[in-house]
């Protein structure tokens, strides 16, 4: 569609009521909201953007290789897709987040500040200025998207079936046989999204899966047979109603519902068949395979109540419930509450529920795994170090810097502080004799992990833990690249940009007799890497003070380590720091870091990767997660008793 | 609106008209019908990039040398009269989004689509890769569509760990570890001949038990299904395609027409070793090499992957004495001049000439009942998601066609698409002027629409509809 010529206005607390007709916009005090979504379409991109910006900075512009590498129509065509456009007001907004001196970025640049190479392409209380400053306040301030009715709409996500993952799977298999039974080591694992492993858009059940399902359901089989007179006892009973009651009761728990009694004469077929093939206990046990890696069982169901009712059932809202918060089945008290029907749509009582799961050892074992799939640390105990340069990272140092960030987790968030704050600058860690080696302060005389404060010029929270930093480091050094991209990545939420794509790069052979950090500055230097590098080496050079296995080193090769570095644009003014510590503790103070604490919390417990729809419930929850002093525990909670965790809206293609 | 099913799916894009002659494909139509020969697909990535001086074949009169000294293909001399070098094949759609192959050859490399970009810090193609596709459409010849391999994973460090992807354009994970792949694939497989023995009771009873589950859970995905739209109702009807297989495979012989007598599986095992140790790789390898030499004998399907570590793989390999990280530590500083470096690099690319070597050995070993060797019936592409590593470059990217796939293209040739060595234009791509020649190279697509038309598909590009045609000369 072309440029609507449509009146429109924009309301929001702490802004002055505007309207805007025919791309002019003038102050006037009408009274109905429209979407940052809306307004970009219609104000911004087609009357200011699409030419005034979009002419350089478009895939093959002059401007391509900036950050700001807009999607444009395709040729002799005016039209933007709506993809397009949201993307461009996702990149839209990641550079109105920038802060330039007091200005966003999204300003300061087109007025010509910062070297821009367009210079001043928009004036000084020109509308189309304008037009951006009030796009940027409506990005920035949450309130004014509460406001506006078309954001709290598009903040629920779609009618979907959600795959266990392994882990959740095999949970959900010994709540119901009441035996562990090896899900994860007999399930490919799933690619991750964003980090996560539990992307609901990427988990779907293959070719190959289907069979180790099958396989998953023969051990499941085995065991229902050898434990046939207590699963499924025939004292009491006519046989037929015995096993029925059996296909009842397991399959409402692998169900997490009670079965309809076109599912119960479905089970029963299978119960039929198999006692036919070997008699009654086969019989149960092949229903048990079933029911255990049915539809039913393998997909969490967000499907709402059917007929155009996309609100989620009761079971559904206990199923989410239950495993968002202890990766497990509901369990018996919450499928009662289910049972009473709208009561678990009440916030309170849901509030109520999600206090008892989150606060038990699998709801604390929930938020370690949790910060672990954040951190990218699940596989840390593969992790593997030459031999040669690293002797001391032997599988039992492994293991205790493992446990460790485990321990940390779970007591800073469930026992200590509990703050986000504490998480990312705390003064102590958990430490045994392994990790006091590594952290070079005396053993506390043993295996078991103690609260002990660390030097605080060298230590501060989870990020300069021995297993992060190994872990973000080469086999045989250290690791600023990786480390600067997984603050930029997973700590700020910051996507790099791809490098760009250049014909020459010239970089010096690698000369043993340097420091790392001279090594790698070669990628600061030469102008075609530094567009990505100027973002990554600047705050992975700060972590230069500790080697490949997270020890505090002061020389490389002999030569001083320089372990200054710059966290730039990334939460506004640009602060120079020295050290990982100091680091760490910018970090746990910075907007940016806080509200991509709640994004990927978000993704965690959506299993879904924001899009331009969500960022007004993010920013929501991210001013209350401040206002409340950055509880964790408390954010968490609060996303149980927003209204879109009951709620969900209409798929597409329906 | 109700989405089509993902073998639908991939079946119409095999049979999209697109209103442009397709010559070639009633002539590989007759080909296929033709030739009762099976034919298969084998797609190899190994990473890194390469070194195309090290790389291209030497010109000698009429013939071409590819075992100079320090020649990355050296190891695979003996099947030169078996390959094909693809010489300066490019990542055009990567260029066109100012991408490089660092980041998105990966995806890019068997799906031709340029990447979707979000922003976070995954970006998945647009599109299905090619092996699946042909999957699709050679469904019912073998047991099984597809299968995907690969060794050691890295974790996720980097974000592109996948180069399968399905119908849905999301990634499609290899299997890594031969002691699941092999019970996955083999159990129950009757050797050809060793069909004679009156069936066993106990295999018909779990046979029953089999089919019995699968009607239940077709059943029961059947019974969510009208509840369902859009991507989850796709969502679905894969998992209900994917019991449809089983169910086919209960029912139907275990192994597939072409089955010879080299089909033992017995002879191999899953072995026992940890796949996620990085020592044992090169074990892995053999084994998985096995169990692919094993599922064409047996003809349990007619498409498989492998992939040799990821693109941009930081993984060490000290069986060859190279330490360290190969990425960063290695690969980005290949030629820069430091003759050291290049030596190390050469070692580490001519080691997965080695591997590649190994592999054709034992698929040529394998004769198929129809004629041919297991290799000389299959149409083999060996790919990589770079091409000069420390350009981060996606041009002249290292491909090889091998097998001759039943008569499908000619082996024991150099085709040249390129002879520069290098992008000529200075600057950022998009800075170049539209007369280079930089920007006539060859899009990787025309390989894929290639091979695309060998199996049979009516297509005139693959992934992105900009690039159409195929490789000129390439199909004989």
């Amino acid at each position: 569609m072309m440029f609507k010529r449509i009146a429109l206005t924009i309301c929001g607390i702490g802004l002055a009521c505007l309207a805007a007709c025919d791309g002019k916009i003038s102050e006037t005090g009408l009274d109905s909201c429209q979407s940052p979504q809306q307004f970009f379409e219609e104000q911004v991109w087609y009357p200011v953007m699409a030419d005034t910006c979009a002419s350089c900075h478009y895939s093959d512009g002059i401007a391509a290789a900036t950050r700001m590498k807009l999607r444009t129509p395709p040729e002799g065509q005016t039209e933007l897709s709506q993809e397009d456009l949201a993307f461009n007001l996702e990149l839209v907004r990641q550079v109105a987040k920038v802060d330039y001196k007091g200005t966003p970025l999204l300003l300061a640049k087109p007025q010509g500040a910062l070297n821009h190479g367009g210079g001043v392409v928009l004036e000084r209380g020109s509308a189309g200025l304008r037009a951006l400053t009030m796009l940027t306040e409506m990005l920035a301030d949450p309130t004014i998207c509460s406001e506006t009715k078309n954001c709290n709409d598009v903040a629920v996500l779609p009618a979907r079936l959600w795959r266990l993952t392994p882990i959740e799977y095999e949970a959900s298999i010994a709540a119901a046989l009441g035996e562990t039974v090896d899900v994860v080591g007999k399930l490919t694992s799933d690619e991750k999204v964003a980090g996560f492993s539990n992307n609901a858009d990427v988990l779907k059940v293959s070719d190959v899966s289907t069979e180790q399902y099958m396989s998953i359901g023969e051990t499941v089989g085995a065991r229902i047979k050898a434990r046939i007179t207590e699963l499924a006892p025939t004292s009491g009973c006519e046989e037929r109603e015995c096993a029925r009651r059996f296909v009842r009761s397991f399959g409402a728990k692998m169900f997490r519902r009670p079965m309809s009694d076109e599912e119960v004469i479905a089970g029963m077929n299978l119960f039929d068949t198999g006692k036919d093939i070997g008699g009654y206990a086969e019989g149960i046990s092949l229903a048990g395979q079933g029911l255990a890696q049915a539809p039913q069982t393998l997909y969490r169901s967000e499907i709402g109540g059917g007929s155009g009712d996309t609100s989620l059932t009761s079971y559904e809202i206990a199923t989410s419930l239950a495993y968002m918060l202890t990766g497990a089945p509901p369990d018996a008290t919450l499928l009662e509450v289910a049972a009473n029907g709208t009561e678990i749509a009440k916030a309170d009582i849901r509030r109520a529920q999600a206090e008892r799961l989150i606060d038990s050892p699998a709801g604390r074992a929930r938020m370690v795994r949790f910060v672990m799939e954040w951190f990218g640390l699940t596989n840390y105990g593969r992790l593997e170090k030459s031999a040669t340069a690293y002797p001391q990272f032997t599988p039992s140092m492994r293991a205790s810097l493992e446990a460790e960030t485990k321990a940390f987790i779970e007591h800073v968030i469930f026992d200590n502080e509990g703050t986000f704050t504490a998480f990312m600058s705390a003064p102590y860690s958990y430490v045994n004799d392994d990790v006091a080696s590594i952290y070079g302060i005396s053993a506390p005389g043993g295996a078991e992990l103690v609260k002990t404060n660390l030097p605080s010029e060298q230590r501060a929270g989870i990020l300069t833990q021995g297993s992060v930093q190994s872990w973000y480091a080469h086999d045989n050094q250290s690791g600023p690249v990786f480390r600067g991209k997984f603050v930029r990545q997973n700590i700020l939420c910051q996507p790099l940009p791809p490098p760009p794509p250049v014909n020459v790069i010239v970089v010096p052979p690698p000369n043993p007799a340097l420091t790392t950090r001279e090594r790698f500055a070669a990628h600061t230097e030469a102008p075609s890497c530094n567009a990505c590098h100027a973002l990554i080496d600047p705050i992975g050079f700060g972590f230069e003070m500790y080697d490949g296995i997270g020890r505090v080193r002061d020389t490389e090769n002999g030569k001083p380590v320089d372990s200054s570095g710059t966290l730039d644009g990334a939460d506004g003014v640009s602060r120079d720091f020295v050290g990982g510590a100091e680091l760490a503790r910018l970090l746990a103070e910075s907007d940016d870091a806080k509200n991509c604490f709640v994004t990927q919390f978000t993704r965690f417990s959506q299993g879904h990767v924001e899009t331009v729809n969500d960022i007004c419930g993010i920013n929501t929850q991210t001013q209350s997660f401040k206002a409340q002093g950055t509880n964790i525990r408390e954010m968490v909670l609060s996303m149980v008793t927003a209204d879109n965790f009951i709620r969900r809206r209409a798929a597409r293609g329906q | 609106m109700r989405k089509p099913s993902r073998r639908s799916f991939l079946k119409t894009m095999g049979s999209l008209s697109l209103g442009l002659p397709f010559v070639r494909l009633l002539e590989s139509s007759v080909v296929y019908a033709q030739s009762a020969r099976p034919r298969r697909l084998l797609i190899l990535m190994s990473p890194h990039g390469t070194l195309v001086n090290n790389w291209r074949p030497k010109a000698v009169g009429t013939d071409f040398d590819i075992n100079y000294p320090n020649a990355i293909l050296g190891p695979l001399n003996a099947f030169k009269d078996k390959i094909c070098v693809l010489d300066g094949i490019d990542y055009k759609v990567l260029h066109e989004k100012a991408t490089t192959g660092h980041d998105y050859g990966h995806s890019t490399f068997l799906t031709g689509t340029p990447p979707y970009e979000k922003s976070t810090t995954e970006v998945p193609p647009t599109g299905p890769s090619i092996d699946q596709v042909i999957g699709a459409k050679l469904h019912g010849l073998a047991p099984r569509d597809t299968l995907s391999l690969g060794v050691y994973d890295e974790g996720g460090t980097y974000k592109a760990n996948s180069m399968i992807f399905d119908s849905s354009a999301q990634p499609v994970k290899s299997l890594i570890d031969p002691r699941t792949i092999y019970p996955l694939l083999f159990t129950g497989v009757v050797p050809p001949g060793g069909g004679g023995a009156p069936p066993d009771p106990a295999a018909t009873a779990d046979q029953r038990r089999k089919m019995a589950l699968v009607s239940y859970l077709n059943g029961e995905a059947n019974r969510v299904m009208p509840r369902l739209a859009g991507q989850e109702r796709e969502k679905l009807q894969r998992h209900i395609d994917a019991l449809a297989d089983i169910e086919r495979r209960l029912s139907g012989p275990t192994i597939g027409g072409s089955a010879g007598d080299s089909c033992d599986p017995s002879l191999i095992s899953g072995g026992t070793l940890d796949p996620h140790r990085i020592s044992n790789i090169p074990t892995i390898i053999d084994l998985q090499f096995d169990i692919i030499a094993q599922a064409f004998a047996c003809d349990l399907t007619r498409v498989i992957s492998f992939q040799f570590l990821q693109g941009g793989s930081i993984t060490p390999m000290e069986w060859i004495g190279l330490t360290g990280d190969l990425h960063d530590g290695l690969a980005h500083f290949a030629g820069t001049g430091d003759s050291a470096v290049d030596a190390k690099y050469l070692t580490m690319q001519r080691w997965y000439s080695q591997k590649v070597a190994e592999l054709f050995a034992r698929l040529d070993a394998i004769q198929d009942p129809q004629g041919g060797s297991v290799l000389d019936n299959t149409v083999v592409l060996w790919g990589n998601e770079l091409g000069q590593p420390s350009l981060h470059s996606s041009v002249n990217i290292p491909m090889i066609m091998a097998g001759g796939g039943a008569g499908a293209f000619q082996t024991g040739r150099w085709l040249k698409y390129s002879t520069s060595s290098e992008p000529r234009c200075s600057g950022v791509y998009g800075n170049c002027p539209a007369s280079d020649p930089f920007r006539d190279q060859t899009a990787h697509n025309q390989v894929l629409t290639s091979i695309a038309q060998m199996f049979g598909l009516e297509v005139n590009y693959f992934g992105d509809p900009k690039y159409t045609g195929t490789l000129p000369g390439l199909m004989s």
